[in-house]
């Protein structure tokens, strides 16, 4: 059991439960989310929150009889506070999911944890719900509309340029060959998982045409793995062609020295 | 005789920025005074077996492992093992853990550490050394002096308390192997907690 406190959604963060719709139909998806927002300057989690820190999760709880496909977690943002890095998001981030319904009205509920930090750091999370109405027709909620389409559209997507990737004795290397008419300046990658490389340094690589090389350090804290997984971040206020913002980039890690 | 510390000083400050920690190498040497005021590094403690804890007793996660006394426990069987039990605290001063050495005598009474000695090091440099990242973060160094283990304390990367139950502690883990002759079955993993909180 966690302690009342650890679960008090007062601390520096809060849980908002969204759909986009006031009414659903039977059978036809809509988006929901929870919003987590914050106090100005405090974070919460990525899904690989960097060398301290903890996942945020979301745990959905819908009717009997409805689906709820939770989609993957929004682009974050890099902090290195004393240098330590974090994989997070500030403001206010919503974690998205298709909720199908069946033709029957009821409850539609997530529970959310989180560690939200700025200079210490709070274990905390929200249990939320709504009341979701089924009928013959879609009645939209407007501005929650705008807003979680939004994110959809902002959510990472795979990525088809080719890439391969080369774990040395103390670099790591990834190599990928984009297309298309590429925006300008330095784009930036982050792991999905830990353990492959040293996180403690921003991994940057200048963009030009034909290939992007990302030289990194091989992290102080190995774990065995097989491919290298993370986001490639366009260059700040840029998106990638097809208009995402990152790209998710998968690819074999070969052992031995770059070449 | 003041600017003779100062040169000391120096000199050890220099040594550690060209050494670091790697696994399976020489742990680098160190020297941090004690709560107690009193200088203590790896040199003290030649032919043993060594744990570094890395704390701070305001973080959520470190707190998980005290609040119990599991953290206690695990210190005490450290020792029983023969090990010695170096906590660090890496706070900054003004930052969330810092307490000066007569402060921080008076939460080890009360909260029972049950360290071998716990250091201070408020300019973070032997936490950058080690690259100590989180708290709890654990380092294990065998009786050859080599690094035989860094990353977290056991395999639950979660504040709730009730992850306690039925977690592998990982410092007790490489100590138990590494005395029985074996190699260490998990000689690294992610640590997790809060930041160190160095100075900025």
């Amino acid at each position: 059991m966690i302690l009342p406190l650890l679960l008090s959604d007062v601390a520096h963060a809060k849980g908002i439960l969204r759909t986009e719709v006031a009414q659903a139909v039977a059978g036809r998806p809509f988006l929901a989310a929870v919003e987590v927002r914050m106090d100005p300057h405090w974070h919460v989690y990525w899904q690989n929150p960097g060398d301290s820190g903890v996942p945020t999760t979301v745990e959905w709880k819908a009717p009997k009889g409805w689906k709820v496909e939770p989609l993957g977690y929004p682009v974050p943002k890099r902090f290195a506070p004393g240098g330590i890095a974090a994989y997070g998001y500030e403001g206010s981030v919503v974690f998205l999911a298709w909720v199908t319904p069946s033709a029957r009205a009821g409850v539609l509920s997530a529970k959310a944890k989180w560690l939200v930090c700025r200079d210490a750091c709070f274990p905390g999370g929200a249990n939320v719900s709504q009341q979701v109405r089924v009928g013959k027709s879609v009645r939209a909620s407007g501005a929650e509309r705008v807003q979680l389409r939004g994110a959809l559209r902002d959510l990472p997507v795979e990525s088809t340029w080719p890439a391969k990737a080369w774990l040395g004795k103390k670099d790591v290397g990834l190599e990928i060959k984009p297309s298309g008419a590429l925006p300008r300046g330095t784009a930036h990658f982050f792991p999905l998982e830990s353990g492959i490389i040293d996180q403690g340094k921003d991994a940057v690589a200048t963009l030009r045409s034909g290939s992007v090389v990302f030289k990194m350090s091989v992290s102080p804290f190995p774990e065995s793995r097989s491919r290298l997984r993370g986001l490639l971040v366009a260059p700040k206020g840029t998106k990638w062609p097809g208009g995402r913002t990152a790209l998710i980039v998968d690819a074999r890690l070969e052992k031995g020295d770059p070449r | 005789m003041t600017s003779l510390i100062a040169l000391a000083i120096l000199a050890t400050g220099t040594q550690e920025l060209h050494a670091s920690a790697a696994l399976g190498a020489a742990a680098p040497s160190f020297s941090l005074p004690s709560v107690e005021g009193k200088n203590v590094g790896l040199a003290d403690y030649k032919g043993k077996f060594v744990v570094l804890e890395w704390t701070n007793k305001d973080c959520p996660f470190v707190k998980k492992h005290y609040a119990g006394g599991s953290m206690q426990a695990t210190q005490a069987k450290a020792k029983e093992m023969g090990a010695v039990w170096l906590s660090i605290c890496s706070s900054a001063p003004g930052k969330q853990g810092y307490m000066a050495a007569d402060e921080y005598k008076g939460y080890i009474k009360a909260s029972k550490v049950a360290a071998t000695s716990v250091l201070l090091d408020p300019d973070g440099k032997v936490g950058k050394l080690y690259n100590a990242k989180t708290t709890p973060q654990i380092v294990v160094i065998d009786t050859k002096g080599t690094m035989i283990y860094n990353g977290a304390i056991d395999d639950k990367p979660d504040p709730d308390p009730a992850s306690l139950k039925g977690a592998k502690n990982y410092a007790l883990n490489a100590l138990t192997e590494a005395m029985a002759g074996k190699e260490v079955s998990v000689a690294t993993s992610r640590p997790y907690g809060c930041s160190v909180k160095y100075k900025d």
